[in-house]
């Protein structure tokens, strides 16, 4: 079934908005979500400039500071609500495991 | 030893996995890329090594910018800080190398990396190949003219038959390119969705497009010049084909020059854009104006005598056996000693039909001109009249032929 943009937020751009809940610059995001996952995810810096430009666009995120090249962005609190919303959606999919893939 | 060269380039841009692959391949035998244009890349050479190459898109940037911008030069910081060092682009086509065994890839997200293609490819190559359908509708609208009107005199003739076949096979390729294209983005579109990548962009359609613009020029080129039957006819032909490519040269000197006075991408597109139009239409406009013309009609051939009327002008006149004449008609002809009776026959793989015409030249006439062919064709001039009895008489000696 064809997903609207942003329904369910991709790995990626979980760990991006997650990392910018605190104020970032955009070409650390990179290095700072790969120790937050002990390297688990890993996000292309093609990936990294698309996503960045598009939670601009959407709202999610806004950009705090520009030092010549040198980009930092923050969450919204319209990104903040998204954020939450996918925690709640990752939660109740835990419950649902928890209460229903044991008993097999 | 030289220590640079320059390679044609015959990937499509969004072939990435190709240009990779040859790219790397070059780099193992001492060639690295330096500098990429619109044709081909120029490679430099150094010590062979195993580097790892990437192509991606930038929806951002575009041909006309007079250099990199601002956004570019964050997406390459950013790109540096993963590894990849920018090497060279062309519009939104960017290049990257590494010299990590194994560096995360530019593109992570199937989603964004959709995204990016697509913006582009609306932006450029749907747009152009829009102008270039008007363009060919163009020519098709005058060449269908032409057909209503003189069918015979273009089935007939094998070297205009050639350049339509040509023309068809551009036209086919154009309207192939965008079709592909949209194809290819739905299903990866839906792919994506799904969870899975972009799908691999080299397409059977895509394949088989390739395969007829290399391939069928070439053999029709081969085709014309076997029937040319003349020398003047394979040096017009040959001239009107290079007068195809004229539109590009315009085009890349217009942009070199608008370029290199540092107008701003939008100055830049609108001389392109103005300049494309003008070359287009007037490239159009002599292909239409070569094949309504007889200037690729093969060449007549000798008269068996010439009139000199009391102008002092010249008349050819021809003394061929025609299947029906004015005097088989009933039509008292005075003047026979400037009178021509000519027959030709016009063959080309689809048609053969032959035409007769009896006309006398010269001044103050007063006989009909009569032609006429596998159809009747003309009979007309001066109070004669084409009766039943004189259309039965052609119609049983022309069913004779």
């Amino acid at each position: 079934m064809a997903r609207e943009k942003y329904q369910t937020l991709t790995e990626q751009m979980f760990y991006i908005l997650l990392c910018l809940t605190r104020e970032q610059c955009g070409v650390d995001i990179m290095e700072r979500v790969r120790e937050m996952t002990d390297g688990q995810v890993v996000i292309g810096p093609g990936t990294l400039y698309s996503l960045l430009e598009s939670f601009q666009q959407e709202g999610f995120i806004r950009e705090t500071k520009v030092e010549g090249r040198r980009r930092s962005y923050r969450i919204t609190r319209r990104g903040r609500e998204r954020l939450d919303q996918e925690r709640q959606r990752l939660e109740r999919q835990l419950e649902d495991y928890g209460r229903y893939g044991e008993e097999a | 030893m030289r220590e640079k060269k320059w390679v044609l380039n015959i990937y499509q841009p969004d072939d990435e996995a190709a240009i990779v692959k040859r790219l790397e391949k070059l780099a193992t035998k001492g060639w690295f890329l330096e500098r990429a244009d619109n044709w081909g890349w120029t490679l430099r050479r150094g010590e062979p090594a195993q580097v790892r190459y990437a192509v991606t898109y930038f929806p951002g940037a575009s041909v006309f910018d007079p250099g990199p911008t601002e956004d570019q030069e964050t997406y390459a910081d950013y790109c540096r800080a993963a590894g990849w060092e920018f090497v060279s682009s062309y519009g939104p086509v960017q290049y990257f190398r590494s010299t990590r065994p194994d560096p995360a890839p530019i593109e992570t997200d199937e989603g964004a990396k959709l995204e990016a293609i697509h913006r582009t490819k609306t932006k450029n190559t749907l747009l152009a190949s829009g102008l270039v359908l008007v363009v060919l509708a163009i020519f098709w609208s005058g060449q269908l003219r032409v057909l209503r009107q003189t069918p015979l005199s273009v089935l007939s003739d094998n070297v205009r038959l050639a350049i339509l076949a040509v023309f068809l096979i551009l036209s086919l390729c154009a309207v192939i390119a965008p079709v592909d294209y949209l194809i290819w983005y739905f299903r990866s579109k839906r792919s994506v969705e799904n969870g899975g990548t972009c799908l691999p962009s080299r397409t059977w359609l895509r394949s088989a497009a390739n395969i007829l613009l290399l391939s069928c020029p070439a053999a029709l080129l081969g085709v014309v010049l076997a029937a040319a039957g003349s020398v003047r006819r394979i040096a017009l032909f040959l001239v009107l084909l290079a007068l195809q490519f004229l539109p590009y040269a315009a085009l890349w000197t217009v942009f070199l020059l608008l370029r290199r006075r540092g107008r701003d991408r939008a100055s830049v597109r609108k001389g392109y854009i103005i300049a494309a139009v003008i070359a287009w239409i007037g490239i159009m406009a002599l292909d239409i104006a070569f094949l309504d013309s007889d200037i690729l009609a093969a060449p007549g051939r000798q008269p068996d005598q010439i009139y000199v009327d009391s102008h002092g002008d010249s008349h050819n006149l021809y003394a061929d056996d025609l299947p029906v004449t004015l005097e088989d008609l009933g039509i008292e002809v005075k003047t026979a000693d400037r009178c021509s009776y000519r027959a030709w026959n016009s063959t080309s793989i689809l048609v053969s039909y032959s035409t007769y015409d009896q006309s006398a030249e010269g001044e103050e006439s007063d006989l009909p001109w009569l032609r006429y062919g596998d159809q009747l064709v003309h009979f007309r001039q001066w109070g004669w009249e084409l009766t039943d009895e004189r259309v039965e008489i052609l119609r049983e000696a022309l069913s004779g032929q």
